[in-house]
């Protein structure tokens, strides 16, 4: 019994000794964790380092681009345009839209800043290189169509990312390049350019582009046909250069998201949240 | 009781010391190509939907403190304010008129199927990650140059995998984050499907922000499934 006594008493203490441990290393943590948020002048140095680094090595995207104009006129219209593409609220397409129109009224002189714009922008910020894209696109102006070639002539890039479970260098490359598709499928479109045309077939020809460029560029391909007898020319050709396995994305047809509910019970009852609510959070929430 | 005691402590102490580390807020943030600052400026620091959120995702102040926002909730330079703004994305992107899709349930079943939203640093491999049904957004998945509305895709895509992992085993272009078929209704079929659907009925956004929702939908459908689920996107 004595024994007993003892063998409790040490495991007890043993519990105290780690308790004790546990408290200071939560403290000691908890002020390492304080700096998280708080940048010091030291990182900064060091981030500012990386940044230039970074810049240097960046490759030259466009070589051949129109000269861009510097006129600070049209680079405030630019910087207001490019905001209003990630607005929302009522109004925010209406908004976005008036702001297109505008620079649609000088969209070549637009273009050759954008395409500035895009040079002089880093190679990993993917969103403001597809909002220079997504813009050019929108504005339809011959000067965007040796940036778009340029760009889809190039060899898709190797994937930098080290978490393609969330984020993937390809899918960012992938989207610019989907919008440079779509850029030039509309002068295939609307003034059947040959040359464009022959651009879309490259891509479709080539076996090293990502199934999703050659998608779109079949579809823009085929929306350049002027009537069905075309379009059927037009599908047996883009079918010689697809293996078999493809032929399934020749076709122009886009369909309608399709209607689905969770496989869970609706998750839309009120009650249930209620109740979900009360049973586990205790914690309070942050004052602003 | 003793030992249980005794491993708990254990546990508590190496599960602390395995994740306590300190990370840095990039600098130059731009809040406006990210979307942050237009959907925060709607939010407008409304106590209501900080209350709703923190109490849906039911977070806890131990994991968004130590300067994770938690005492500056508004600051859409902090991880906390950057989380509020994708989910107010989720919940508000419904469009009543489809009352089967997707925009319409999506914010529900997140929260349904996440028992915590959590912060950490990481280690620069992972955006973010579902363990048991706690779902942890790292740094990269704060501000890897993604947008507020591919951020809540991604929330999505994690809440997904409480209940589905990805079942692909490598067999697409995407590795490990592959799903089997588009049947499986895996964690892919979950993220494209509100990407598409934001693309062609969300309200409230912009034409460019839809596009770039399409864009993005069209890339995972080709290369997240092993059996191409064929759909025109």
């Amino acid at each position: 019994m004595k024994k007993r006594t003892k063998k409790n008493f040490n495991i007890f203490f043993v519990s105290f000794i780690f308790l004790v441990i546990f408290i200071i290393k939560n403290y000691y943590f908890t002020t390492q964790d304080q700096k998280v948020g708080l940048i010091k002048k030291k990182d900064i140095k060091v981030s500012t380092r990386i940044i230039t680094l970074e810049k240097k090595q960046q490759p030259n995207l466009i070589s051949a681009t129109p000269p861009f104009s510097s006129n600070s006129k049209l680079k405030k219209q630019v910087t207001l345009h490019l905001k209003k593409i990630e607005f929302v609220g009522e109004g925010a397409d209406k908004a976005y839209q008036e702001s297109l129109n505008e620079l649609r009224k000088n969209k070549e002189a637009v273009t050759n800043f954008l395409i500035g714009e895009y040079k002089s922008t880093k190679e990993e910020n993917y969103i403001k290189r597809q909002q220079l894209f997504e813009t050019m696109r929108a504005l339809h102006s011959k000067n965007s169509i040796p940036v778009f070639n340029e760009i889809l002539m190039e060899k898709f890039p190797e994937e930098k990312s080290e978490d393609l479970h969330h984020g993937s260098t390809q899918l960012e490359e992938g989207i610019i390049r989907l919008t440079a598709i779509e850029g030039l499928g509309h002068f295939a479109k609307e003034e059947n350019n040959e040359e464009i045309l022959l651009t879309l077939l490259e891509i479709i020809k080539n076996k090293e582009s990502p199934l999703p460029l050659k998608r779109q560029a079949v579809r823009e391909y085929l929306h350049s046909s002027s009537n069905e007898k075309k379009l059927a020319q037009s599908k047996e050709l883009i079918k010689e250069y697809l293996p078999k396995s493809e032929h399934f994305i020749v076709t122009k047809k886009i369909d309608d998201p399709e209607e689905q509910l969770p496989d869970t019970e609706s998750p839309g009852v009120e009650n249930d949240h209620d109740q979900h609510h009360q049973e586990h959070h205790d914690s309070e929430s942050p004052k602003i | 009781m003793i030992r249980i005691i005794f491993v708990l402590l254990i546990t508590l102490f190496l599960h602390e010391l395995a994740f306590s580390k300190t990370c840095i807020i990039p600098n130059n943030l731009d809040n406006k190509t990210s979307g942050d600052e237009q959907y925060s400026n709607i939010m407008g620091c409304d106590k209501h939907y900080i209350d709703k959120y923190w109490d849906d995702f039911n977070m806890l102040k131990w994991n968004w403190n130590d300067g994770f926002g938690y005492y500056d909730v508004c600051n859409n330079n902090l991880p906390l304010g950057r989380m509020l703004n994708a989910i107010f994305v989720l919940d508000k992107t419904k469009n009543i008129h489809y009352k089967k899709s997707i925009l319409n349930w999506a914010y529900d079943y997140a929260e349904g199927d996440i028992i915590t939203l959590s912060a950490g640093c990481g280690d620069g491999t992972l955006n973010a990650q579902n363990i048991l049904a706690k779902v942890t957004f790292y740094m990269d998945g704060f501000y890897g140059g993604k947008s507020v509305v591919r951020r809540a895709g991604i929330l999505l895509h994690e809440a997904r995998h409480t209940r589905r992992i990805h079942n692909g085993w490598g067999n697409c272009p995407s590795g490990a984050s592959c799903d089997s078929s588009w049947e499986y209704q895996g964690a892919n079929q979950y993220q494209v499907l509100w990407l598409w659907w934001f693309g062609r009925h969300s309200v409230h956004t912009t034409k460019a922000l839809k596009n770039d929702a399409l864009r993005d939908a069209r890339w995972r459908h080709d290369n997240r499934f092993n059996q191409n689920p064929g759909k025109n996107i």
